[in-house]
């Protein structure tokens, strides 16, 4: 199965203006993990991102993860608030990349072979929280009425994983969720319009197409025990308050990568070269 | 888009007569927006249309021109304009920070991670029952067990059985307790061998 990988620096250099592009390497290290399992396993994968991004990759030197390379990704920040849609990149990416295909953020990661066949697959469902998910009239937005047939009781999912089997459907919820993020008036806070766009319509598209839907992991019980998937989530940012937490993950990659890739060794150096060339990253 | 079917109102539709036929402002607006109307009814034989697409000036509402384009007897359908005040969730407001410790947040999680909304009330049970400050096994007994108050909803179901705690249908201690004691073990071993499951999920697969 063809999957990709996204990085868009926009919301980086939204919040950063003037600033060297930068990625924290817990993350290097995860993606490098997530593009060789995902090969190893499920087939090929490629990267998609914008010409910074691909400086970026190229600087640390980890280009030889993905099958393929892909930076043509642009992102009209005119159009799209990209602090507000810190995550848009993602459904700009989708809208190019054929389907059927596998969209994989780069802190998830798939250690096992999966099956396809005609359902949607997403990583899990996520409950309707008021404060992640608030009523839609909370949003404010400009010459924009929302996709009528929704059911709104449908609960989110959530798109770190995120497989794509028909591409008319594909199509169709790309282009709704860029006219949301286009119709947003700029400066909202920066979750509650994202996951709509991202990973509530979704599934009231889909239910309205009668497309149907499945996902990897059930929703109440993604903390207990398993052996198939890695997703960091909040855990990049708890290593970002704990060196000590942070420094053992980093470890435990070196680890793996060591283990179970041996002929990709040699990134190691050159992740810790780029970073210890660059103390301020 | 060249060989892609469009969305219609709940339809799959193959050429301009679909879109005309099934047309659904909020879908065909989708499509522009997103920008493949225009090359889409290049590709099936639409072409004035298509220019008549592109022909639509940046910065404007489309959907009255789009209505012109694609259903010139139909009436107008006014389009229902949201435009409501932001309101910004609570936890957004604060400032509240996110810690690492066993003992975090779960309020704050929500602004770091997303949605970690939805999964607070696992970790209210894992907390718990970890440390053992609200749900204190030795302060129910027999008689005076009550059901609503262990909050069943909070437990995922599947790998947690609640008739499995019932023998003949009456209620067994120490069933209850060895299977508490065994499923509390085995969460306890599953996260303090990866303090940062705690955040996100499978990371000591790594």
């Amino acid at each position: 199965m063809n999957a990709f990988h996204i990085f868009c620096s926009s919301p980086f250099f939204a919040k950063n203006k003037g600033k060297e592009l930068i990625i924290d390497k817990t993350e290097v290290y995860c993606t490098v993990l997530s593009a060789l399992s995902w090969r190893e396993k499920n087939g090929s994968i490629a990267m998609i991102t914008d010409k910074e991004g691909e400086n970026l990759f190229t600087n640390i030197g980890i280009t030889d993860i993905w099958d393929s390379f892909d930076s043509s990704l642009s992102f009209d920040s005119e159009e799209i608030d990209p602090i507000m849609f810190w995550a848009g990149g993602k459904l700009l990416a989708l809208q190019k990349f054929s389907a059927p295909c596998v969209m994989i953020d780069t802190d998830f990661i798939v250690w096992n072979k999966l099956t396809f066949d005609k359902k949607l697959i997403a990583a899990h469902e996520e409950y309707l929280n008021p404060s992640v998910y608030p009523d839609i009239n909370t949003f404010d937005m400009v010459d924009y009425t929302f996709p009528d047939g929704l059911d709104y009781t449908l609960p989110a999912l959530n798109t770190a994983f995120l497989y794509m089997p028909d591409e008319d459907f594909k199509q169709y919820y790309t282009s709704q969720a860029v006219t949301f993020m286009k119709k947003a008036k700029r400066g909202g806070d920066y979750l509650t319009y994202m996951v709509f766009a991202e990973q509530r319509l979704l599934p009231m598209l889909a239910k309205k197409c009668g497309i149907e839907y499945t996902t990897l992991l059930d929703k109440d019980a993604l903390f207990l025990p398993q052996n198939s998937y890695t997703h960091l989530w909040g855990a990049k940012q708890a290593m970002r308050d704990d060196k000590t937490e942070r420094e053992r993950f980093l470890n435990s990659c070196r680890e793996r990568i060591v283990r179970s890739y041996p002929d990709y060794s040699y990134l190691i150096d050159r992740i810790e070269d780029f970073y210890g060339n660059n103390s301020g990253r | 888009m060249k060989n892609c079917c469009l969305w219609i109102n709940g339809k799959k539709v193959k050429d301009i007569n679909g879109i005309k036929e099934n047309f659904n402002i909020s879908d065909v607006r989708g499509y522009f927006y997103g920008g493949r109307l225009a090359d889409w009814l290049s590709a099936h034989d639409a072409e004035k249309e298509a220019e008549l697409v592109r022909m639509i000036p940046t910065g404007i509402n489309p959907d009255k021109i789009l209505q012109e384009i694609f259903c010139e007897k139909k009436k107008a359908v006014p389009a229902v304009i949201y435009h409501r005040q932001t309101v910004k969730p609570d936890f957004i407001k604060g400032s509240s920070s996110f810690t690492a410790d066993s003992s975090f947040n779960i309020g704050s999680h929500k602004a770091v991670a997303g949605s970690f909304g939805s999964y607070s009330h696992q970790w209210e049970f894992a907390i718990s029952s970890f440390l053992v400050t609200s749900f204190k096994m030795g302060s129910f007994s027999y008689g005076s067990f009550n059901l609503s108050s262990f909050n069943f909803g909070s437990f995922a179901l599947g790998s947690f059985s609640v008739s499995a705690l019932f023998k003949n249908g009456s209620f067994n201690y120490d069933d209850f307790a060895n299977a508490q004691r065994i499923r509390d073990k085995a969460l306890l071993s599953y996260f303090t061998s990866e303090p940062l499951n705690k955040y996100g999920y499978g990371i000591h697969l790594i």
